[in-house]
């Protein structure tokens, strides 16, 4: 019963999201024939030379319109793709060291890996003993270009 | 076709409609409605904002049940645990009554370690197939689904109280409030990976120095969860507790610390932790200072302080620094610089502090995940 009223009101709640969604798209649509209009009508009342400033106030309003519209949409587009996208898993590396011959590799974290614990044999000297996982650790991402 | 088209209604339009006395009534339209509804239409966008951040803590509740149960699914004989788990993420811990606060300690430690032992006691009858480490894994991503569940519905309820009662009060409270929540949110889920895969985590700073301080010594079983080193350093007799790895756990080192005062005499202690970093501040470095270093809801560091006064032991604090998020999720490279740093003033502070012959006692605070 519980799970039932549950599973309910989460539909329920995906449904007004959807609602609010829609609504918004539609001022947004309707904000954008008010200001193409404008623009419109301002380019007509360009022509006359007596109304140049109804004209330029017109295509001002027009363009603020639609760089609000604009703006509304890449904001939408931004935070529905929040939504739609929960943080994935992070990157880890595990650092691993010969007891031997000091060779050191570093590769992707696997399942079951520890700092202290043995990891896989050496590559370089061929002895066939387990190194030892001296660390594992989050490495940074690059950063981008212009940041 | 489709611009002619486009054209001819925009002509249509702009020809019926004089613009000014168009301008004047959406300005006059504009202004009235501002000044009717400012109070609703800034309540509508609060409510907008804090739907989207509920929708998005949903979605990571949901995650957080999902990641729970396959753990659990992975290891339980029962093919479908999602019951249990429903019960256990529902647990609540009632603290004891602080009207009268002497004693309280020893009771909230009590009620502490019950709830504990509940929880993995329970895990262990459902997830048979798993080991001790895995048994402790499961544990922790299932207190962080709880802990993930347990903030959308406190989200949830506020929402809906505001939207019932249209206070603003409730809803700028919650507005404000919430991109701290939605941090912490982001956190637990980078947790609830790190728990899933095993990963060493920020917190576990403090257990990483110790470790590398006993390498290549091994530790041995102690107290509930902890675990203990005996080793010489320059001359001098270290004991380095930690809690019990690799498993995620971070131990009760107030027991442990207790009795291993009580046993021999120790010259010092040092205490390593994680800890919260401020704003600006640079994570991995190091801040020392005086006093027990251990976090939570304060039981076993009274139980340190209490023995080390009694005793007259100087307690010396070394701190890591780091963010709420790089304390749940896989140890970043700075903090690791972190913790070779401490490492290397635990030495100092040893050989300045502690005469040749002398025993010192190094605690590593925090949980153990993925380190030995």
């Amino acid at each position: 019963m519980s799970d039932m009223s549950k599973s309910n009101s989460n539909s329920n709640s995906g449904e007004k999201y959807d609602l609010n969604i829609s609504f918004f798209l539609f001022l947004l649509a309707f904000l954008v024939i008010i200001s193409a209009s404008l623009i419109y009508s301002g380019v007509t009342y360009l022509q006359d030379a007596s109304s140049t400033t109804t004209g330029m106030i017109s295509i001002g309003l027009g363009i603020l319109g639609l760089a609000l519209a604009g703006y509304n949409l890449f904001r939408l587009q931004g935070r529905l793709s929040a939504i739609g996208h929960p943080p994935v898993g992070p990157q880890v590396l595990t650092k691993e060291k010969c007891k031997s011959c000091d060779f050191e590799i570093t590769r992707p974290f696997k399942e079951g890996d520890y700092v202290y614990g043995n990891g896989d044999p050496c590559t370089k000297c061929g002895k066939n003993e387990p190194m030892l996982i001296s660390a594992i650790f989050l490495k940074k991402p690059p950063k981008k270009q212009g940041s | 076709m489709l611009p002619s088209m486009l054209l001819a209604i925009l002509d249509q339009i702009a020809l019926q409609v004089d613009i000014p006395t168009l301008l004047n009534i959406l300005f006059m339209m504009v202004f009235l409605l501002v000044i009717v509804f400012q109070q609703r239409i800034q309540i509508y966008l609060m409510l907008r904002e804090i739907e989207l951040a509920l929708r998005r803590i949903d979605l990571m509740k949901d995650e957080g049940r999902r990641v729970s149960l396959e753990k659990l699914k992975k290891s339980s004989a029962t093919p479908d645990p999602s019951a249990f788990l429903d019960r256990v993420m529902d647990y609540v811990l009632l603290e004891p009554v602080s009207l009268d606060p002497a004693g309280i300690i020893p009771k909230l430690d009590y009620i502490l370690k019950t709830g504990d032992d509940r929880l993995k006691e329970e895990i262990k009858q459902v997830a048979t197939k798993a080991s001790e480490v895995e048994r402790d894994g499961i544990a922790n991503v299932v207190e962080i689904a709880a802990t993930l569940s347990l903030l959308y519905k406190t989200v949830r309820h506020y929402y809906i109280m505001g939207k019932k009662t249209g206070s603003q009060l409730i809803i700028m409270q919650l507005q404000m409030v919430l991109p701290e929540w939605m941090i912490e949110a982001e956190a637990l889920m980078g947790g609830l990976y790190a728990y899933d895969y095993g990963h060493p985590i920020g917190d576990g700073g403090g257990a990483q120095v110790a470790a590398s301080l006993a390498y290549p010594n091994e530790f041995k079983g102690t107290g509930r969860e902890m675990e203990v080193c005996e080793t010489e350093f320059e001359g001098r007799k270290m004991t380095l507790l930690k809690s019990k790895g690799p498993g995620a756990t971070v131990g009760y080192p107030g027991d442990s610390v207790e009795e291993l005062i009580r046993k021999k005499k120790y010259d010092l202690v040092v205490m390593i932790d994680a800890m919260m970093k401020l704003e600006g501040e640079k994570s991995g470095t190091v801040l020392e200072g005086i006093g027990a270093a251990i976090g939570g809801p304060g039981t076993e560091r009274y139980k340190i302080e209490e023995v080390v006064a009694k005793k007259k032991i100087p307690v010396y604090a070394m701190l890591i620094r780091m963010s709420y998020k790089e304390v749940i999720t896989p140890i970043t490279e700075d903090i690791l610089k972190g913790v070779e740093t401490t490492a290397a003033r635990v030495k100092d502070v040893v050989r300045e502090k502690v005469p040749k012959g002398g025993r010192v006692l190094v605690v590593g605070v925090g949980n153990t995940i993925g380190v030995k």
